[in-house]
């Protein structure tokens, strides 16, 4: 009788883990690799007699890149293009690297005051397996508003958590969002709890706290408590993994999404503003050896010989928002690039944003303006976030084969009056049109 | 009565004096600059002389000439514009919206102007020189403006554009209903609705007030004619909102309408055209574009972002070539801020319609002066460098309309209120005399925690009335 | 008809007599020491104020006055002899501006076209105080009513003023401090009688705050500009009221008569000059808007704060403004994480505070000194003391607490120095009254002696004076009492929250609830002197969302900002009267 009952149970057990096995599978099936094998396309590009600015190599005053199943696959003075190959006269133009964006709620949100069109934070303080990508909608209107102006690769991500969950590298261009994947998870987005300063500031499990510090305390020693149970968690697995007399243990979602932050895998974006956060977010990462990545950043630029010693990448912008304090120099966020290179402190920027993720080269060349290299202003929207998030081998610069992830300009992308002639994201052309320029064309000629 | 012309004519004293400390005495040179002038094109090697605070020559090198004493500003290399006049801010206030009644034409941003707001220094440090500061958008009437010069250091009074043309706001769509609204997104609470909730009701709510007012006008002119004849009547009650509003109707106070979609647009002009006043500008009028010849035809301002879009439904249509179409039409058009934030780099918000709308520099520097200024009425006085206007100017390093340019000096009537090199020699005294009153305040104040107060001067968020980060 | 009215007179006059009765009832119960006791403080260092300082003098009272004071003077056989050898003689102090002694205004319900469940008529009525003759007056909200009166809500026990006493001070002018009228202020002396035998000048001014009134949400106004708005229809209206009266009584037969008004009835003094006006004006810009506001409409006005004076001294010199200046000096926030995240205005503001007497003192600007709230009376003393530090000659400072208010008041008849024939307010002090060891011997409030109580313990906390001034009397109130029902309007950018705080004080920790559209929340916090911080969960849809706040407590109106999921709001209240 007993003995029945094991047995029965032991069936029951093994068809359980067979149909979740086969679930798994089919999940993951329809779910992008990390690193997105490139789209075939079967199209040949040669644009021809451009300046090219390459990034990282010397630029080509005059010559030609030609683009061959979605890669990079010739760039010089010269190229062998096939004769079948579409060719862009690109007299008087340049190309350049599509630019990166190192922070946006692209695809995740829509009109900003209508909460149905925003998919950015979920309920609850530790989000880390909700994931950015899956909630993608291609088709918004403010991703082909967004690339007009160069960009054609962004971060998306959620926000408003203490982990808000996992950022994903994504392609402007795609019918679904798999197909715009670049690479996900790219980061786990959190949020550093905030020390009072004139901003906003967010706290979770009040209850009986009485001032700022006490608040920020408890949210910090809650996060602690999440990471050191995602590092015993990984433990136990890993011990399970080769010791299978060990008891089994139900999937914890949360910490199980945490395990690649706590191996040092999954850089962590966090979100760190005040000097006194920067500090703390490192202070976390050295203690819990995570991979971190600084973002929003502001004051960051005292804290930068740590940042350069540690060799913690931080991602700033807008670069034009206001001063946080009365006493700060007006242009402390325009100078802000300028001081954190002197410094080298490794850096990039970011729009911060979804209607205006078009603005992300004025992040840069406000910068310019103020101090910065135009040369480093250009590799803080183009390699440096490449570099940043794992990517360099695949963008970032105009190398052979790199993702053809390109922009045809009439001038330097960073200029106000430089407009983008063509894009290539991932070896295709892409529509340069939007909402916007319909909606030009359509009532500029009303009679 | 004594008492009263005693009040009188310390008040003329005190106008007076204001008048002459106003009058920077003396004259500045500024030389070899590259002038846009916002009227009449650009003047390569060319020369500015101001004299006790208004132009007295702008032409070549050789053609202005100075006096001796002359302070000499070499800009060599440098670009020199008007001093930019932003036609919609929110700076420079203690409190921006009394959005407690539909109509709330009474109230005067000019009581509650706060000189101390660093936001006129931020702004100044990006060329901007004249604000037309707005009351809020939360009703279908709101308040009377003011219209500020960003002389920081100076006091409320002296910020106070003397006989600044009269300007009232008005406001259309979301903003306004939004206290009708029982769908707020954070819920309504124990407050009772006001009226009006949609469209309809902010139109009524106009077109009464306006029918209150004349009532209210006719009222007083049968007061004057029985009086005339002699009689002796009760006066009638004098109302600060009615009075308002019949100086809409005698054309003394001028409308500046927020606004988003064509419709309400269209409603407002109707409206003016019905009760005979016109409106001087639209406000954000982000779909502006759809009905510029109906703009146009009725002599309407549209004063707009560059690139704001999508933060709330009636901003979805919204197109960055919107000035363009606007100006194209023939409408006067600017570009605005209605941001502390945007207000410090208006030139970059010009720079943007020259991009998306295939404008000239001098077309889109008008965006930001000239047009802003027959926007307020002030462009007799302000908004490009012509002989006999305020020697307010902007001098940029580069084409202000290049990402790499940044404000190396400002002068409002000729006086430098913001200067780079300046700023930056000052930041070490700032940054010690800070230390020293924090350290002195540690030292005689110590141990003793003492029961807190409100600082003297109250502090005031300034966020933009329609800033998107507020996602309104 | 006629019948009738004479009835209602005779009805309304018995009504008044007996309410007059019943107000003076307590007195058969409650008579003390014989008023007409006479007292000697002889052998003292008698500082007249007016006059030069008697050394060894003697200051006979008798009946409530100062009977004779001089160096030699005969003692009257049956007066008791206080020997005050080797101690200083001082008239009693003056706070010039203080709400002590009021108990809780009376709130009418908000109302203002915005009431109840159906929306508001499409254009309000008019806000102002009355329609053409004051339509709505009768329902005026709070902080809206001239009328007022600070007299009628004196609440007063034997201990009510011990700690003024005790700290030196014997008379104050006392005003509710809620609202943009505050109401009409009173001059009384801090005895421990009933308020009628305690009041010298009733009233002494009509007393004007430009705090933003009712809050957002809360009706009109809700703003800076709307409160100057207010007040300038509302003055309007009071000279309308006038004249149509005026012409009614000219033609009386064949004219509608207009209506009556109690708001606008109670503004006819000022708008004549008859009554001053007391604008609470701390800063620069808020004194430079009263000073407008006053001369756009004549009326005699005065200054009630001017924390800021010092940057506009010479102004007020010029315009020949009083100044009844604020000893409540800025302070630094308890709990400041970062101190450099204050901007160098405040700080320098906190610095030159201490500085403004000084300046009015040497721009000959008439100026008394008021206690501005200040939470501890004996700071009042402390805090003059650091406005000699800062440059104010001491005899100044002394005169800037009795004899100046009294002249400013028009009570310097009866009041502000020691000479014959003035009411016996004396104190008598161990010493220099600004040195930090100074104690409080003896009191007189109306030529009644006080028992000078010691201060609690000087315990460690907010509002305490650690190293102090060696026990000077005066008692710590630490913590503000918070303790009740707060309607509170939480400012948003989606619109304004209404809530509902219910809390429970014990000393500096608080508990309560919060009711808010969403459900009902318990709430938790601490309060430091006048500052409240407070935290709650608000499950909302299952989600929880953290919820922290700070609020400055002022008598019964709160007001603070509220954070929510990373925004700010700002929020207001008011204490609901139980």
């Amino acid at each position: 009788m007993n003995r029945n009952r094991t047995f029965r149970f032991v069936v029951k057990a093994v068809i359980a883990a067979i149909i979740a096995f086969i679930v798994i599978m089919a999940i993951k099936n329809l779910l992008p690799n990390p690193v997105v094998s490139a789209q075939q396309a079967a199209n040949v590009f040669v644009i021809r007699n451009a300046k090219i600015v390459t990034v990282t190599g010397a630029t080509i005053e005059r010559g030609s890149v030609l683009i061959r199943d979605g890669k990079i696959a010739e760039v010089g003075a010269r190229v062998t293009a096939p004769s079948n190959a579409k060719v862009i006269d690109a007299t008087g133009l340049s190309v350049y690297p599509g630019l990166i964006d190192c922070g946006t709620s692209l695809g995740l949100t829509e009109i900003g005051s209508i909460q149905e069109t925003r998919d950015t934070t979920e309920l609850g303080d530790f989000n880390p397996h909700m994931r950015a990508i899956v909630a993608v909608q291609p088709h918004s209107e403010l991703i082909p508003v967004s690339r007009a102006n160069g960009t054609t690769t962004a971060i998306t991500r959620p926000g408003g958590r203490l982990v808000s969950g996992q950022a994903a590298l994504i392609n402007l261009d795609g019918w679904t969002w798999q197909e715009m994947t670049v690479k996900t998870p790219a980061a786990m987005e959190m949020e550093y709890p905030r020390a009072q300063r004139g901003r906003g500031a967010a706290f979770a499990q009040p209850e009986g706290a009485t001032n700022v510090a006490q608040l920020r305390e408890r949210q910090l020693n809650a996060l602690r408590q999440k990471l050191e149970d995602a590092q015993a968690y990984a433990k136990a697995k890993e011990a399970r993994a080769t010791d299978k007399s060990l008891p089994p243990r139900p999937v914890d979602h949360v910490l199980e999404a945490l395990i690649p932050v706590v191996k040092g895998e999954l850089p962590v974006l966090m979100i760190a503003n005040a000097e006194r956060e920067i500090k703390g977010a490192i202070d976390i990462a050295d203690k819990y050896k995570l991979k971190l990545i600084i973002s929003g950043a502001a004051d960051a630029w005292k804290v930068a010989s740590t940042l350069k010693e540690k060799n913690i990448p931080v991602i700033i912008g807008p670069v034009t928002d206001l001063p946080n304090n009365e006493d700060d120099d007006y242009d402390i966020n325009y100078s802000h690039a300028a001081k954190l290179h002197k410094a080298g402190v490794k850096f990039a920027f970011q729009s911060d944003d979804a209607a205006y993720a078009r603005n992300l080269p004025y992040q840069a060349g406000t910068s310019a303006a103020f101090g910065l290299p135009k040369d480093e202003a250009l590799k803080a929207v183009t390699i440096y976030p490449a570099q940043i998030f794992g990517v360099d081998k695949l963008l970032g610069s105009i190398e052979v084969g790199k993702m053809a992830n390109l922009i045809v300009t009439d001038g330097d992308p960073l200029e106000f009056k430089t407009s983008v002639k063509h894009m290539f994201i991932n070896g295709k052309p892409v529509d340069l049109s939007s909402r916007h320029t319909k909606l030009y064309d359509k009532f500029k000629d009303r009679p | 009565m004594k008492r009263y012309s005693t009040i009188l004519l310390t008040a003329l004293v005190a106008a007076l004096a204001s008048v002459a400390l106003a009058q920077n005495k003396g004259e500045v040179l500024i030389k070899n600059a590259t002038i846009m002038t916002a009227s009449h094109g650009v003047i390569e090697g060319g020369s500015i002389l101001v004299r006790d605070g208004k132009i007295a020559a702008v032409g070549k090198n050789s053609e202005v000439r100075a006096g001796a004493n002359a302070r000499v500003i070499d800009a060599t290399g440098m670009y020199v514009t008007p001093g930019i006049i932003d036609a919609h801010s929110h700076s420079a206030l203690d409190s921006v919206n009394e959005g407690s009644v539909s109509v709330s034409a009474m109230v005067r941003m000019k009581d509650v102007v706060d000189n101390t707001d660093i936001s006129i220094y931020r702004q100044l440090a990006g060329g901007t020189t004249t604000i037309h500061s707005m009351h809020g958008s939360a009703n279908s009437i709101g308040g009377q403006n003011v219209i500020l010069k960003l002389k920081w250091g100076k006091s409320a009074e002296e910020m106070i554009v003397p006989d600044m043309p009269r300007t009232i706001k008005f406001a259309l769509g979301e903003n306004p209903k939004r206290a009708g609204n029982q769908s707020n997104p954070f819920g309504q609470g124990n407050r009772p609705l006001r009226f009006p909730a949609t469209r309809m009701g902010v139109e009524f709510t106009i077109r009464e007030a306006f029918q209150q007012a004349r009532e209210y006008m006719r009222e007083w002119d049968e007061y004057a004619a029985a009086k005339e004849r002699g009689g002796d009547l009760a006066p009638p009650r004098r109302d600060l909102k009615l009075e308002a509003i019949a100086d809409i109707l005698r054309g003394k106070l001028l409308v500046h309408s927020h606004c988003y979609r064509a419709d309400e647009i269209l409603m407002l002009m109707n409206v003016a055209d019905e009760f005979g006043w016109k409106v001087l500008a639209f406000q954000h009028v982000l779909e502006g574009y759809k009905v510029a010849k109906e703009m146009a035809a009725h002599g309407a301002g549209g004063s707009t972002f560059s690139d704001w879009w999508a933060y709330k439904i009636e901003a979805y249509d919204a197109i960055p070539g919107n000035a363009a179409i606007m100006h194209h039409k023939g409408v006067v058009t600017s570009v605005n801020s209605d941001s502390a934030d945007l207000a410090r780099r208006l030139y970059q918000e010009a720079a943007k319609t020259i991009k998306y709308g295939g404008l000239t520099d001098e077309e889109a520097l008008r965006f930001i002066t000239l047009n802003s200024a027959k926007q307020l009425k002030m462009d007799h006085r302000i908004g490009s460098i012509d002989v006999g206007k305020d020697g307010d100017l902007a001098i940029f390093n580069a084409n202000p309309f290049s990402i790499y340019a940044r404000v190396e000096m400002t002068l409002i009537e000729g006086e430098v209120y913001f200067d780079r090199k300046e700023d930056m020699k000052r930041r070490e005294t700032i940054a010690k005399e800070k230390k020293e009153l924090i350290e002195k305040e540690r030292r005689t104040a110590p141990q003793e925690q003492r029961q807190p107060t409100p600082p003297i001067t109250p502090t005031v968020s300034g966020p933009g009335d329609d800033q998107p980060g507020i996602k309104q | 008809m006629k019948r009738y009215s004479s009835f209602t007179l005779a009805f309304s006059l018995a009504l008044s007599v007996l309410t007059v009765w019943a107000s003076f009832a307590p007195l058969t119960r409650r008579v003390a020491a014989f008023e007409g006791d006479a007292y000697a403080i002889k052998g003292g260092t008698v500082v007249t104020v007016t006059g030069a300082t008697i050394q060894k003098g003697t200051v006979i009272i008798r009946n409530g006055l100062i009977e004779s004071v001089g160096a030699d003077i005969p003692i009257p056989g049956d007066a008791r002899v206080i020997d005050a050898t080797g101690m200083t003689v001082y008239p009693g102090l003056i706070d010039a501006y203080t709400n002590i002694g009021l108990g809780a205004p009376a709130q009418p319900p908000a109302q203002g076209g915005r009431g109840g469940g159906p929306p508001a008529p499409p254009v309000p009525v008019n806000p102002a105080l009355g329609a053409a003759a004051g339509a709505q007056s009768a329902s005026t909200p709070s902080g809206q009513s001239p009328e007022l009166m600070a007299s009628d809500q004196l609440k007063v026990t034997a201990e009510t003023f011990d700690q003024q006493r005790s700290s030196g001070i014997t008379t104050a002018l006392v005003a509710p401090r809620e609202g943009i009228y505050q109401g009409q202020s009173a001059l009384i002396n801090l005895g421990d009688s009933e308020p009628e035998k305690l009041i010298i000048k009733n009233p002494a001014s009509l007393n004007v705050s430009f705090g933003s009134g009712r809050g957002f949400g809360g009706g009109y106004p809700s703003s800076l500009m709307g409160v100057f708005a207010f007040l300038r229809q509302s003055l309007l209206d009071a000279q309308h009221y006038k004249a149509a009266w005026e012409h009614y009584n000219r033609n009386k037969r064949g004219a509608r008569r207009p209506e009556t008004d109690k708001s606008l009835a109670a503004l006819q003094p000022v708008i004549v000059g008859a009554l001053p006006v007391a604008f609470a004006a701390n800063s620069e810009r808020e004194i430079k808007r009263a000073i407008g506001l006053g001369e756009e409409f004549g009326l005699k006005f005065i200054i009630a704060g001017g924390l800021q004076s010092y940057q506009v001294a010479d102004l007020l010199k010029q315009k020949n403004v009083t100044v009844l200046l604020s000893l409540n000096y800025p302070q630094r926030p308890a709990n400041l994480e970062d101190p450099e995240s204050e901007s160098l205005r405040v700080l320098r503001d906190r610095a030159a505070a201490p500085t403004s007497a000084a300046a009015l003192s040497k721009a000959g600007v008439r100026f008394a000194f008021q206690s501005g709230y200040l939470g501890r009376p004996a700071d009042y003393i402390a805090n003059a003391a650091k406005a000699i530090e800062a440059g104010l000659p001491k005899d100044e400072a002394i005169k800037a607490m009795t004899i100046y208010p009294a002249e400013i008041f028009g009570v310097a008849e009866q009041l502000g120095s020691i000479e014959k024939g003035k009411i016996a307010n004396i104190v008598v002090t161990s010493g220099d009254l600004f040195d930090r060891r100074t104690l409080v011997k003896h009191v007189f409030v109306d030529g009644k002696p006080y028992e000078v109580k010691s201060p609690p313990p000087a315990q460690a906390g907010p509002g305490g004076r650690a190293g102090g001034r060696g026990g000077r009397p005066g008692a710590a109130s630490p913590e503000a009492s918070v303790a009740g029902s707060w309607s509170i309007t939480s400012e948003s950018p989606q619109g304004p929250i209404q809530l509902t705080f219910t809390i429970r004080q014990e000393g500096a920790t608080i508990s309560g609830e919060v009711s808010s559209p969403f459900g009902t929340f318990p709430l938790s916090g601490s309060l430091s002197g006048n500052e409240l911080s407070f935290a709650f969960t608000a499950k909302i849809q299952d989600q929880k969302i953290p919820v922290t706040g700070k609020g400055s407590i002022d008598g019964n109106s709160i007001r603070g900002s509220i954070n929510a999921m990373g925004n700010d709001s700002n929020f207001s209240g008011t204490r609901i009267p139980r």
